[in-house]
């Protein structure tokens, strides 16, 4: 049977036909792989040239960045430095008492409450209590630290007047809450000033 | 006569020489005679004369010493002479004996084997031989293989650990046994705790999507402290660029949660050998680049927490109660005082005082209100009172505060 079919192949006049269209089917059959591969890595290769000229202008740009980064997280220290944290506080108490000293009063009573912590918000106010917080903003990763103090001092008017410039000059994130001043005697010559403030802090929200 | 004797006497005299130990009073001493010349000796005849009984020397005084006996040693349960045949082995039944000049005499032992202490470091293993006397013949009666003794660490050192809440949780990815050419696909460093660095191949980083964090750490995926932070991924199969590598940061204190999403082998080939062929030009770029991350990371979590903070400082503004103050008493005619000043609110004071005449109460008020600062300065109420100088009106003020610096209002005023 085989040889009969090569005989019938063999004089068939449509061999030629017959054998170039079964080569071209062949060829096909091999070679389209290989150029699929072929372009299949061209354009890796494409790719990989994209992504090494952008790696060498992050390596060139590395320098600059450094130096922004730098100048943010100073800005940031600064402002941290104002804020009144579980780390500060300690500090905070007695710059405020040197402070009092050096304003010649007389200090009756300094009591600092235990901080309330509260998520903060965007576009949030830190003088609203947590559960009081109507913000609608979006949550951000930090959260407010709110701490009470109180403060009571005597001395004359002059000395007082120069204790709350000094507290004014003071760069603290605090905000008074109450102030009283009143006369602590029938000639009037010295005056007592009680001060509540809060003083605050934002800290990220631990997990 | 005796002086002229007396040297030949005393060199007839018996001695004591030199290392022989003194012996019993007067056993050797000396005979004194008289010399004089010696006959020649005849004939010696040997004569036994046996007594019947003991005959004692009249005329001599008997020593007062005592008889010279054998001594019977002392042994065990088999008497002086023991059974053994070798004195070692009579342990403590040998007698003493005398070593040496001028050395001690000592007891016998049988030398063994000397079995240092397991905690020691001469610790020396026995030999296939006997297992020695001293104190482990009794017990080790076989040959014993030869082996070191445990080492007993009387101080032991503590192994280095990572205690869980500083322990980021990253673990290390290892494989079984594998060619060269074939190194596992991924390596992650334990390195400095806000980064974890590449291990062994440092190769181009992507940037787009090198660090993807499904959970965040903290609530946020820019943490800060000991969290990770950075994590550069690898793949070796290709080595001259890195491939983005998922990572799950689950939160700290939960150890040993991360994990790789994604971590195909990509066939080596082309890109393998272009790895080989550019080799560490790539590693310095990713460096930098890795670098270049972490910087945009902290930028971005810097900039965060600054924007947020002056959001804060912007609305925390201390009221100037000092200017305040110096305002208010310059607006004080000389028969008014000021008791006291509180803050009702954010913007508005209430102040309490006295004075001896009412018009100066009206005189303080109107003051007040020409002030800039001031406004809405209103005079709650007055009532009699009494001071040591006299009776007064008391007081009370309300005004609201107000920027000092912007333009005064017209206010009309009926005369």
């Amino acid at each position: 049977m085989n040889e009969s079919l090569i005989r019938k192949f063999c004089e068939s006049s449509h061999r030629k036909l017959i054998v170039s269209i079964v080569t071209i089917l062949l060829g096909l059959a091999v070679l389209t792989p290989l150029v699929d591969e072929y372009f299949d890595n061209k354009e890796s290769r494409r790719a990989l040239a994209e992504e090494l000229e952008n790696a060498r202008q992050t390596a060139e740009q590395l320098p600059s960045l450094e130096k922004q980064v730098a100048a943010v997280v100073a800005e940031l220290e600064i402002l941290e430095g104002r804020s009144v944290s579980e780390d500060t506080v300690s500090a905070y108490r007695t710059r405020l008492v040197d402070m009092i000293r050096e304003s010649s009063c007389q200090i009756r009573r300094l009591d600092l409450a235990q901080p309330i912590r509260r998520p903060w918000k965007e576009g949030d106010s830190p003088l609203v209590e947590g559960n009081k917080s109507d913000s609608s903003g979006k949550a951000t990763p930090f959260s407010l630290e709110r701490r009470g103090i109180q403060l009571s001092v005597s001395g004359r008017t002059h000395d007082i007047y120069t204790l709350l410039e000094r507290l004014q000059k003071d760069t603290t994130l605090a905000h008074p809450e109450r102030l009283q001043i009143h006369s602590d005697g029938q000639n009037g010559e010295t005056v007592t000033m009680e001060l509540e403030m809060l003083l605050f802090a934002l800290s990220r929200q631990s997990s | 006569m005796f002086g002229l004797f007396l040297p030949f006497l005393l060199s007839r005299r018996g001695r004591v020489g030199f290392w022989q130990r003194l012996r019993e009073f007067r056993f050797h001493g000396g005979e004194v005679r008289l010399g004089r010349e010696i006959g020649p000796l005849v004939r010696v005849v040997r004569m036994i004369v046996e007594f019947f009984a003991a005959v004692g020397i009249t005329d001599v005084t008997p020593a007062l010493a005592a008889h010279r006996v054998i001594a019977l040693p002392v042994g065990r349960q088999h008497g002086p002479v023991p059974r053994a045949l070798r004195f070692p082995q009579e342990r403590h039944q040998a007698l003493a004996v005398e070593r040496g000049h001028g050395r001690q005499a000592a007891e016998f032992i049988e030398r063994g084997k000397q079995i240092d202490q397991a905690d020691r470091p001469g610790g020396a293993g026995l030999g296939a031989g006997d297992a020695g006397r001293h104190h482990e013949k009794r017990d080790a009666r076989g040959a014993l293989p030869k082996r070191e003794f445990v080492q007993v660490v009387f101080l032991p050192e503590v192994p280095a650990v990572i205690r869980p809440e500083h322990d980021d949780g990253v673990v290390r990815r290892r494989t079984g046994s594998e060619r060269i050419e074939q190194p596992t696909d991924q390596g992650i460093a334990i390195g400095d705790v806000r980064q974890i660095g590449l291990e062994e191949f440092a190769v181009f980083a992507r940037l787009h999507h090198q660090l993807e964090i499904a959970a965040p750490v903290r609530s946020h995926a820019l943490t800060a402290g000991r969290n990770v932070v950075e994590v550069v991924g690898l793949d070796r199969w290709r080595r001259d660029l890195v491939q983005g590598i998922q990572i799950e940061i689950f939160p700290r204190r939960v150890e040993r949660q991360v994990r790789a999403i994604d971590a195909r082998r990509e066939e080596e080939g082309l890109g393998r050998r272009r790895g080989k062929k550019f080799g560490r030009p790539f590693d310095e770029l990713a460096v930098a680049q890795a670098r270049a991350r972490e910087l945009q990371l902290k930028q971005l979590a810097t900039q965060a927490k600054l924007a947020q903070l002056n959001m804060l400082a912007a609305q925390l503004v201390m009221p100037p109660t000092a200017d305040v103050l110096r305002r208010i008493a310059h607006c004080m005619p000389s028969d008014v005082w000021v008791n006291s000043l509180s803050y009702v609110d954010d913007d508005s004071l209430a102040l309490k005082g006295s004075s001896f005449l009412e018009a100066g109460v009206f005189d303080f008020v109107r003051w007040l209100e020409q002030t800039p600062g001031f406004d809405n300065v209103a005079l709650r109420g007055t009532k009699s009172g009494q001071s040591n100088a006299g009776p007064t009106v008391d007081f009370d003020v309300e005004l609201n505060l107000v920027d000092p610096d912007a333009p005064a209002k017209e206010v009309a005023r009926r005369e």
